[in-house]
């Protein structure tokens, strides 16, 4: 993997105004991002830590689904549909959110990117179904 | 130390130099191409830039590349982060043997220590044409002059001119092989024998490669792979026993134990490696041609983007056992060569992005994946048995034999997919037919 | 002094303040050894030729007479030329007692205080930036501020006949009797062709 690579993307993300930092687990590595705002009123909470796999063998490799907070929550009271329990990670509890691209990952692709990708699945509150 | 080039960029050579063999042969003509090192033993000729008619001052027995041109390819190339440039100039009247002229040994030193004085650090090439024969030299850094020895011309098929100003002397080869010299003639065998060919992987195919290329006469085989021996291998890793499961055995030593053990005169070096690694990655720059036997698509990836870029020729093997429910489905052994101009394995649609991803994530995280949906689980132990394995690698063999020497002296399909559950050949089809392929840049016509 | 150049440099190395710099070094200092000269640092006025106003800057006396060049280049936001690690084709001038200008020094590797101690010279300096031009790999001082590529060949002893004159980016040839306006620390490239023969 270009290590190298995915650590300027974090910086970038850094810089774009996410609180990101990179984390290791089990040989795993992941990208956190804390208070992600939710950007929608369909949620309980107005920000959520993220969660993002990479692959080793990132860019050729690309980011695909995220996990969520498991306190990620909707106003009626139920988790999200896309949401699945998940196992601890890094000493929490999180869902897995089913949201995948409907286009290859590029080179034009970056975590920041991925981020954003993210965000719209929170965007849309409960109509990301 | 040799030269590589393509297919397409040669034929724009020929097409220039030949000019004084088919033409007038009284007018020696020249072309200028750009030069890349790739390392100490290999440069490549990545393009050219034909001469238009202000270019030369060709008069009898003479030519001149005038400055002009040889400034713009300079700039280009320098432009470009190349690291020289090649002058290709004919000796109309050379046939079998051609050398540089007396003038020539005269004056381009002083033209090569020019270009090297208005560009430092730049390396440049010369070869000078005979209508059979070529003789090529290279001016290194510190005003080392050193002889070229082999010119590699990579398409549908490879080609080897000598760089030594001869026509091919081939010596015969080792009795050993009489009985392939009707499939394989004395001169390709030779080819064979002095390339350097680098086998990824050495599982059920890799190590089954190694035996086909051996008994073949190439002289110098590189084995790469980091696996160790399972007993699951056993039904189709020759020279592997359950000692070698018991001693976790690493499967490059058995086959190096293997090839000892024929001492057929050829070489086995191993590499307990991943080409996914750049250490190892590296040490295939020096190699003459490729033969992927991995089960992978990221070392697949790697070795399709090495050899797009520098010109190798890359031949990939693969075996497909599909089951359905209990049921078996297909039972296929494919063949795909990539090549200079030619698709490459991700437009052919046989490299998985998703899988790649999937490839790289560590088992659990993989399993989490796996468990949204949209992926096939990947760690499933394919199904894998020799008799296939043996397909495919008999078809890469006698395909090897054949880029060196066409049989019918005809370029064949650069594909093959056998369907052994029907006993037919499949075409392979493209991806994204309408678009340019990122990796080789190729587009179907 | 200038005050605000002495209290800049307190401390840093021992400044001999008070020193009239249309003087030569007072006695006191040239009375003592060498070793002890080393470590001093003396205010002179210097300026670039022909027209620049002269200011004051100090100077250690320990400096070679090319690193004094640098100095002085640097403080009138200049680069010596040819740049480093060649010889600068410029050139430093003293003043002797009177008041004349001297030189050009040559021994550029001498030691400033021993310029100005073999000559009385006075504690002010001017440098020369001349008009330097490189062909290739190699500097010359242009004898004109313009030139034709034949002549400019010609001052880098390269025939016309076998070079084509570019400049550096350049990749048309340059008329070889056409005047061409130089520019101090201009870069040409003069290219051969290239010649073969079945001869």
């Amino acid at each position: 993997m270009e290590q190298s690579l995915i650590l300027k993307q974090l910086s970038e993300a850094v810089a774009g105004g996410f609180n990101a930092c990179d984390r290791m687990e089990n040989g795993q590595l992941y990208m956190l991002v804390n208070g992600v705002p939710t950007l929608n009123k369909d949620w309980t909470i107005a920000t959520v830590d993220i969660l993002v796999s990479v692959p080793n063998t990132y860019p050729v490799g690309g980011l695909d689904a995220f996990y969520v907070d498991s306190a990620l929550m909707l106003h009626n009271g139920q988790k999200h549909s896309r949401v699945q329990p998940a196992p601890n990670i890094l000493g929490k509890s999180w869902g897995v959110v089913s949201w995948h691209y409907n286009k290859p990952w590029s080179f034009s692709d970056t975590f920041l990117t991925h981020i954003y990708h993210c965000q719209d699945f929170l965007r849309k509150g409960s109509r990301s179904n | 130390m040799i030269i590589r080039t393509s297919e397409i960029v040669w034929t724009q050579i020929d097409q220039i130099l030949n000019r004084s063999f088919n033409q007038n042969k009284t007018l020696e003509w020249g072309i200028i191409g750009i030069v890349e090192k790739l390392c100490d033993e290999v440069l490549l000729i990545r393009e050219v830039f034909p001469p238009t008619s202000q270019d030369l001052n060709q008069s009898e027995g003479g030519l001149v590349f005038l400055s002009p041109y040889i400034r713009r390819a300079q700039l280009y190339a320098q432009r470009q982060g190349k690291s020289g440039l090649t002058f290709f100039h004919t000796h109309p009247l050379a046939d079998d043997h051609v050398s540089f002229s007396i003038f020539d040994d005269a004056q381009e030193p002083l033209l090569m220590k020019n270009l090297q004085e208005v560009w430092p650090g730049s390396e440049h090439i010369s070869i000078v044409v005979g209508k059979n024969s070529h003789k090529g030299r290279v001016y290194l850094k510190g005003k080392q002059v050193q002889d070229l020895m082999k010119l590699y011309v990579i398409g549908r098929t490879i080609k080897v001119f000598s760089l030594l100003g001869n026509s091919a002397q081939v010596p015969m080869p080792s009795h050993i092989f009489d009985r392939a010299k009707e499939v394989t003639s004395a001169g390709a065998l030779q080819i064979l024998k002095d390339m350097k060919i680098a086998i990824i992987g050495a599982g059920g195919t890799g190590c089954l490669m190694v035996e086909l290329l051996r008994r073949a006469g190439c002289g110098s085989l590189v084995l790469i792979d980091d696996d160790i021996v399972e007993d699951t291998n056993l039904n189709r890793l020759l020279f592997a026993s359950s000692t070698d499961v018991e001693d976790k055995n690493k499967k490059v030593s058995v086959a190096l134990r293997g090839n000892d053990q024929c001492a057929l005169g050829n070489k086995l070096e191993i590499i307990d490696g991943n080409v996914t690694s750049s250490t190892v990655l590296h040490k295939l720059n020096g190699i003459d041609l490729l033969i992927g036997c991995i089960d992978k698509d990221y070392p697949r990836y790697v070795l399709n983007d090495f050899a797009v870029k520098y010109f190798v020729p890359y031949v990939d093997l693969g075996t497909e056992i599909g089951i359905a429910g209990n049921k078996l489905q297909t039972l296929d052994a494919r063949v795909t060569y990539v090549y200079p101009g030619g698709p490459c394995l991700n437009c052919r649609g046989l490299i998985d992005h998703e899988r790649i991803r999937l490839e790289g994530l560590e088992p659990q995280e993989r399993r989490r994946h796996i468990g949204l949906g949209y992926c096939q689980d990947i760690d499933i132990k394919q199904p894998a048995v020799m008799e296939l394995n043996m397909r495919a690698t008999s078809f890469a063999a006698l395909f090897i034999r054949h880029l060196v020497q066409p049989f019918l002296d005809q370029s064949g399909e650069m594909d093959f997919r056998e369907s052994v559950t029907s006993m037919t050949f499949k075409k392979i089809s493209f991806k994204k037919q309408e678009l340019r392929c990122e990796i080789c840049g190729y587009k179907k016509q | 002094m200038d005050k605000v150049i002495e209290q800049e440099f307190r401390g840093i190395g021992k400044i001999i303040e008070s020193l009239d710099m249309e003087e030569g070094l007072p006695e006191e200092i040239l009375k003592i050894s060498e070793q002890e000269i080393l470590g001093l640092k003396i205010p002179f006025k210097v300026n670039i030729l022909p027209n620049d106003e002269f200011k004051v800057i100090v100077i250690n006396l320990s400096d070679s007479v090319k690193e004094v060049m640098n100095i002085i280049a640097q403080e009138f936001h200049q680069k010596l030329l040819p740049p480093e690690p060649e010889q600068p084709l410029d050139q430093l001038f003293y003043y002797d007692r009177h008041n004349n200008i001297m030189g050009p020094i040559v021994d550029l590797a001498a030691p400033i205080w021993r310029v100005i101690t073999q000559h009385h010279a006075r504690l002010k300096l001017s440098l020369k930036l001349s008009l330097s031009i490189q062909v290739n790999a190699n500097w010359k001082i242009a004898p004109k501020e313009e030139m034709t590529p034949r002549a400019i060949l010609q001052l880098f002893d390269l025939d016309a006949a076998q070079y084509s004159l570019y400049h550096l980016d350049g990749s048309e040839p340059l008329p070889i009797d056409t005047l061409v306006k130089l520019h101090r620390g201009e870069r040409f490239v003069a290219l051969k062709d290239g010649k073969y023969g079945d001869k």
